[in-house]
């Protein structure tokens, strides 16, 4: 019973995703559903790393590149990419994301705080960096990243 | 389970006491208006809706609500038997009473800690002045009244005893139990609440917990009883019968027995809990376990009053509908299960006609389902028109204003979303008209205008939309002021605000930011808020507009969608993309056939126009809003290429004559030469049209030129995220049939995003020029401009030429010396200018000449021109000195080039003066001694007209416009009126009217001579009364209209 109330508090679940060169990760609990679908409605005017909006079955999704909020550039859609789709509020997010690869169970006590910035994107996008045998998986930290305003 | 109906029944009583409420304060209104006149029927219903709220108060505990409804019953009751009038300080305790009365209902569970004291007081004081003497010398303390079994069940104040009697009433205290009397008989206690009200008054009512038996008791003789306080007309035996209520439990009180205490305890005062007053005894859990539901409504109703949980009624989850639209939605829903079974068959069975008969039966449904789904939706706009009635008149009070308000089109119905979106921006626009619009009354009168201000509001549909307007015949909006304010707040630029027309100076109180409280009184200033009030209009998706005139008054006209979730929308595409265009703000689509591009697209400065009926339209490509690489399809292979062209009216391929660059191909030349062959071509091709849809946004209208035009389609609009709301250029997205996201564009937006009010501005100025060309333009004339020898410039009346040729010069045939050609069977004998004039020659050797043909003497002749340069308008003067010489009329200046104005006639007659003779011949005889009067203001035309006037024989009097004329009539003994049209101080029209006017000109003829011709100015010369209608250098035509009237 304790060890179950133990586990609860230290382990994840958190989706792996392939951005560029970069392993990111996503607490499942945030996460609505995962896309395979990417046709994509381009929004002209819009912000540079909002992609466009998707149907997600008669709603309206705003898909965010995940490359280009990183500062990267952007891929032409091919077959492995995915939409990582979250919910906030009332609107959907989809995340765009080169390919999704696990999903994991994270020792929150193998997650250290983010470094001031990650191979050159600010840390601020980060709740922390997973450290999984020899790769490092950067957990987002969704409420920065999706900030709007800016 | 007892619960959930208590709960029921608290909400259905403050649902319908607040229905009640509504009218309320439209009927009390109306009942100020009416002063002393009382309509009794309104008063009646007025009474009768408080007395429900009253009688369902008493029954759920409401006691605060109970007193309050009591208390304006009482006075409601005066005014209906006309004891009392309705005078505006009544009505407004009573519109207060209602107001506090309200705000308990909205909240009942608090409402009992609701301070009603000084409600209360204020109506009891309204009251007394009506009361006899006696009446008021009943001492206002509290008498107690009770059957013999239970005396002192009610503590009433001796007034409200007294008022109970009033009208012949009696006075019965009936005593119901809850089970035996009601539950039983399946009623429930709301029902005889409602059936006693038909009776008579429910003055006070209570349940009595206390003689609720104990749980050990016999079941059988438990009872609760109900106790009302009812005032009837009726006898006590007969209502027994009709309530249905044993005469045991029917008491009557007497007046007489009230003058002294009924029993020789002291009256409980209302504050002490009484072992009988239900509002103040803690609720007993032994009770409650076994307790009916009746008794349970005032338990719980307790039990809310201790833990209070502020629980809002959650009003707007309910929606009243008409039952009507109910069966028809039962009806739509069973046809569409019908239509799904017959779908399925069809699929299953691969019956593809099936398919088809089955998806237009179900395209039927849908829409037709769509629509009473919508229409349960819609509410009449008059629900917030009718809140403005107070609004006003409280207002139009404090500001001790006399405002009468007209309320128009109440029964057009919106979306309820819309109705309960624009409640509060209207109210803010009613407010300024009232505050600000309409002026003092001492100001109206001074002002010549009537001390009443009027304020009318109307709603009405126009083109599926619906135009709400608010007019207010007050002072108008002070544009200067607003203009200083604006530069004295730098939110603007002086040039920016030059150009701006009036009705844009006026919408500049919607503008952000500007404050312009000093200028009007301290309630508020004209502009505070209003940002507020037009960005909230624009969110729901409407329109607002401003007009204004100085000392007449403002309209304000919004347009509203009907509803916002579903809109009809075009279709168009862009680049790859489909977009919406939601039909509210189309105006029209426009196709322009590549061939007319030229003609119809122009630029001014760097912005882009199009010419539509005569108006300039502002035009912008959704590809450059949007940033869309812009494509054009090619006309042979119909795929789609990237187009690069730069500007609409660069048309390469076609020639320009006064453009002198060569044509540049040079981007284009990377392309293939075969491409660029057929590339040039694709500019005349039928695929390369240019589709332009018209669009409003608010005070002006613009062109969007997009690829392609598709269907119209009703959209359902979906919000997009927080990233895209910075967008400005989309009101939403919709996915369409096939799944795909079409954006939705937002025209306002786009206009902002294009930075489009400065082009309209450059439009409206341009348009001003035209404007101010045409004014002058009546007296401006419409010259053929040509050339005899090259340098030289002339220019000929075009009024006077029938036809211009251009002829071979080997056609020309010398006979007599003249020469001539054969024309239509006959011969023209052509003139040279130079012949006559002193002026450079014709080059004789061209190939070809142009002659411009004319009559003259009863026969065309032609003048022999080298060419022909335009045609245009000019009201540029004359100068008959300078250049005057046989053959030369005058000289004027044309693109900045002297150019000498032809004397067609002068040619003509100087080479052959017997002509002249011909023309005059007919004249001649009985010209003598006839005076004509030629009333002209340029001096030029003056003196051609007299001079050949004169020459002819007549006599001619002169006059510059028509004041003058008028006095030369009433000197001279005038034959014949010959008159200009367009003159300063009277103009021809004018003096025409005035002539006809007189009878003693009556049957003076009237000769209209112009330089511009036209159905319409003729039009306008024969309504005032003109005879004939003339071109003024049309000597021929005026000669022989003279002829004809001074001849006979």
């Amino acid at each position: 019973m304790t060890q179950q109330t133990t586990s609860a508090e230290e382990v994840r679940d958190l989706v792996l995703f392939q951005v560029d060169d970069m392993i990111c990760g996503l607490d499942t609990s945030l996460v609505q559903e995962i896309n395979k679908q990417t046709e994509i409605t381009v929004v002209h005017r819009a912000p540079d790393y909002v992609r466009g909006v998707m149907n997600l079955r008669g709603e309206i999704a705003t898909i965010i590149d995940l490359r280009k909020k990183f500062r990267l550039e952007s891929l032409d859609i091919n077959k492995e990419m995915k939409v990582v789709v979250l919910r906030l509020g009332s609107e959907n997010i989809g995340l765009l994301v080169d390919s999704v690869t696990d999903v994991v169970m994270a020792d929150n006590r193998d997650i250290a705080p983010p470094p001031s910035n990650v191979s050159g994107i600010p840390g601020i996008f980060f709740e922390g960096i997973y450290t999984m045998k020899e790769d490092l998986v950067a957990v987002l930290n969704v409420d920065e990243l999706l900030r709007t305003g800016e | 389970m007892a619960m959930i109906d208590d709960e029921e029944t608290l909400l259905a009583f403050v649902e319908e006491s607040k229905e009640h409420m509504d009218g309320i304060e439209t009927d009390l209104l109306a009942i100020e208006e009416d002063g002393a006149d009382i309509d009794s029927e309104l008063v009646n219903k007025v009474f009768r809706a408080v007395h429900s709220i009253k009688g369902g108060a008493g029954f759920l505990g409401l006691d605060n609500v109970k007193e309050v409804a009591h208390a304006g019953e009482n006075l409601l009751n005066m005014v209906r038997n006309g004891e009392m009038v309705p005078t505006p300080e009544l009505i407004t305790v009573l519109l207060e009473a209602f107001d506090l009365l309200n705000s308990m209902l909205n909240s009942p569970a608090t409402s009992n800690d609701v301070d009603i004291s000084e409600q209360i007081s204020a109506l009891k004081n309204a009251l007394k002045p009506a009361l006899s003497q006696e009446e008021k010398s009943t001492p206002t303390n509290e008498i107690g009244l009770g059957t013999p079994d239970a005396p002192n069940l009610f503590t009433l104040d001796s007034l409200d005893v007294a008022l109970s009697f009033k009208g012949g009433n009696n006075l019965y205290i009936l005593v119901y139990d809850l089970i035996e009397d009601i539950e039983k008989k399946d009623k429930t206690p709301l029902e005889v609440v409602t059936e006693l009200q038909q009776t008579g008054n429910i003055v006070d009512s209570k349940v009595d917990i206390e003689a609720v038996g104990k749980l050990e008791d016999d079941p059988g003789e438990r009872r609760v009883p109900f106790y009302v306080l009812f005032a009837t007309i009726m006898e006590g035996d007969i209502l027994g019968t009709f309530i249905g209520l044993d005469d045991s439990c029917i008491h009557l009180i007497s007046p007489e027995s009230l003058t002294q205490p009924q029993t020789g305890e002291p009256i409980p005062v209302k504050e002490e809990a009484t072992p009988t007053s239900v509002e103040t005894t803690p609720p007993e859990p032994a009770v409650s376990i076994s307790a009916p539901p009746a008794k349970a409504v005032a338990k719980d109703i307790a039990e809310k009053k201790k833990s209070a949980p502020v629980k809002s009624m959650a009003r707007d989850s309910s929606l009243r509908v008409n039952v009507k639209i109910l069966d028809n939605l039962m009806t739509l829903a069973g046809e569409l299960v019908l239509t799904r079974n017959q779908l399925v068959q069809a699929v299953s069975s691969q019956n593809k006609q099936g398919i088809d008969t089955v998806s237009q039966r179900l395209n039927m449904v849908t829409s037709e389902l769509q629509e009473s789904i919508m229409s349960t939706r819609m509410q009449p706009i008059g629900n917030i028109f009718n809140k403005f009635k107070r609004v006003v008149r409280d207002l139009s009070k404090s500001l001790s204003k006399e405002i009468n308000l007209i309320i128009e089109g109440e029964e057009v119905e919106l979306d309820k979303t819309i109705i309960e979106a624009i409640g509060d921006p209207l109210t803010h626009l009613v407010r300024n008209s009232v505050d600000h619009g309409i002026e003092q009354p001492e100001t109206r009168v001074v002002n010549g205008k009537d001390a009443h201000g009027l304020l009318r509001l109307s709603a009405y549909h126009e083109g599926g939309q619906v135009i709400i307007a608010i007019k207010d015949d007050g002072a108008g909006i002070n544009t200067e002021k607003l203009k200083e304010k604006v530069l004295s707040q730098n939110l603007m630029e002086q040039s920016q605000i030059d150009a701006m027309s009036t009705k844009e100076l006026a919408r500049l109180i919607f503008m952000p930011g500007l404050s312009t409280a000093a200028e009007v009184t301290d309630v508020s200033g004209r502009g505070v808020g209003m940002d507020v009030v037009n960005t909230n209009l624009t969110e729901l998706g409407g329109i607002i507009d401003i007009d204004t005139a100085m000392g007449k008054g403002t309209t304000i006209t919004i347009k509203l969608p009907l509803t916002l979730a579903i809109i009809p929308s075009q279709i168009i595409t862009c680049g790859k993309e489909r977009f919406a265009i939601p039909q509210v703000n189309l105006v029209e689509l426009v196709r322009i056939p590549a061939a007319q591009v030229k003609e119809r697209i122009e630029k001014i400065g760097s912005a882009l126009v199009m010419r539509l009926r005569g108006e300039l339209l502002p035009l912008i490509r959704l590809t450059d809003a949007l940033g869309i690489e812009r494509v054009y399809i090619d006309s042979l292979t119909l795929e789609e290429k990237p187009d690069r062209r730069t500007q609409i009216e660069d048309r390469r391929g076609i020639h320009r004559e006064w453009d002198e660059k060569p044509i540049q191909e040079n981007e284009e030349n990377s392309e293939p030469a075969e491409e660029r062959r057929q590339s040039s071509e694709r500019r005349t091709n039928p695929i390369s049209a240019y589709n332009i849809v018209v669009l409003s946004a608010g005070d002006f209208h613009y062109g969007l030129i997009v690829d392609r035009l598709l269907d119209s389609e009703e959209i359902v609009v979906k919000p997009l995220g927080g990233h895209l709301r910075d967008c400005k250029a989309y009101a939403g997205a919709t996915i369409q049939g096939d799944g795909r996201i079409a954006m939705i564009l937002d025209v306002v937006g786009l206009s902002k995003l294009m930075n489009l009010t400065t082009v309209a501005e450059k439009v409206r100025n341009q348009l001003q020029e035209q404007e101010q060309k045409k004014k002058g333009g009546e007296d401006s004339q419409t010259l053929l401009i040509v050339r005899n020898a090259e340098d030289e410039q002339m220019a000929i009346p075009l009024g006077l030429v029938s036809r211009i040729e251009k002829i071979s010069s080997n056609d020309i045939e010398i006979t007599g010396g003249r020469k001539n050609i054969q024309y239509r069977g006959g011969s023209l004998p052509l003139f040279n200018v130079d012949e006559v004039a002193n002026v450079g020659m014709r080059d004789e050797e061209a190939e070809s000449c142009y002659v411009v043909v004319f009559p003259i003497a009863g026969k065309e002749v032609g003048i022999m021109m080298s060419e022909i340069v335009d045609i245009l308008d000019t009201n540029e003067k004359v100068d008959d000195i300078t250049h005057r010489q046989p053959g030369i009329l005058g000289s004027m200046i044309i693109f900045d080039k002297i150019t000498l104005l032809v004397d067609l006639y002068g040619v003509v007659t100087t080479v052959m003066p017997e002509w002249a003779g011909i023309a005059a011949h007919s004249s001649t005889e009985e010209a003598g001694g006839a005076n004509i009067l030629v009333v002209e203001d340029s001096k030029f035309f003056m003196n051609q007209i007299t001079d050949f006037v004169s020459d002819v024989g007549y006599t001619p009097f002169q006059a510059e416009d028509g004041v003058e004329a008028l006095r030369v009539l009433e000197e001279e003994t005038i034959h014949l009126v010959l008159t200009d049209i367009e003159m300063p101080n009277m103009d021809g029209l004018e003096l025409t009217r005035q002539i006809r006017a007189d009878e003693r000109w009556a049957g003076l003829p009237v000769i209209a001579v112009t330089s511009v011709a036209g159905e319409a100015a003729e039009q306008r010369g024969q309504e005032a009364g003109v005879d004939e209608y003339l071109i003024k250098l049309d000597r021929e035509q005026i000669l022989s209209k003279l002829n004809e009237y001074l001849g006979g």
